[in-house]
């Protein structure tokens, strides 16, 4: 919908990873995204092996 | 994930920030976000002796090629640096390039025929200044102040 995004904390672990598993295979389907992204963490999941973004990363 | 599929197009960044709660990080990530959003906004530092209308259409061209829609240079912005330039002879030619790409991309503008030709008479290219005022009068009829200058020239 929007060129930019920022996502700051988000709750990707919900569900089961339901969103990141849903963006997994979304994305597969998509050549090219001219997008631009940036997301963050918080102290819960600022650690370098953190689920939080290594997943997303 | 993002890494892994290696989408085309995709301009993406992580920052982590282990001294912010999950409801205190917003406030720092909307900064710092908005700054990697917008990272290519500012022209590149460039002296004055260098700048031109080309390399300021360029960096346009390609803010509006990644932001999806037409971003045209500021018409203040860059009549207030030109203003800079025409004051030293050294930088007199980029002053008068800035202010005549102005009236290409603001061709409704009287101001902007005015300021260019003002520099054009600094420059002693009376003609072209006669032409720029001449058309900054077109488009502001009702304007003294061209009337004067067209009247001091042309005598």
């Amino acid at each position: 919908m929007f060129n930019a995004y920022i996502a700051a904390s988000p709750s990707f672990w919900w569900d089961q990873k339901f969103l990141l598993k849903l963006a997994d295979k979304k994305l597969k389907t998509i050549p090219v995204l001219p997008k631009t992204l940036f997301f963050s963490d918080g102290n819960e999941g600022a650690s370098s092996d953190s689920q939080f973004h290594t997943d997303v990363y | 994930m993002l890494k892994k599929q290696n989408i085309k197009g995709l301009d993406f960044k992580y920052t982590g920030y282990p001294n912010e709660s999950h409801m205190a990080v917003p406030i720092i990530s909307y900064y710092d976000g908005l700054r990697f959003v917008y990272r290519q906004w500012e022209l590149p530092p460039i002296n004055d002796e260098k700048i031109n209308s080309e390399i300021i259409t360029n960096h346009y061209k390609a803010l509006s090629q990644k932001f999806g829609y037409p971003i045209l240079p500021d018409e203040s912005y860059f009549n207030g640096w030109a203003q800079w330039l025409i004051k030293s002879p050294v930088t007199l030619k980029n002053g008068i390039d800035l202010l005549e790409m102005n009236t290409v991309n603001y061709p409704s503008s009287s101001k902007a025929f005015m300021a260019l030709a003002a520099a054009y008479v600094t420059k002693g290219e009376k003609q072209k200044a006669i032409a720029a005022y001449k058309k900054a009068g077109e488009l502001d009829p009702a304007s003294t102040e061209i009337k004067l200058r067209l009247k001091e020239l042309q005598n």
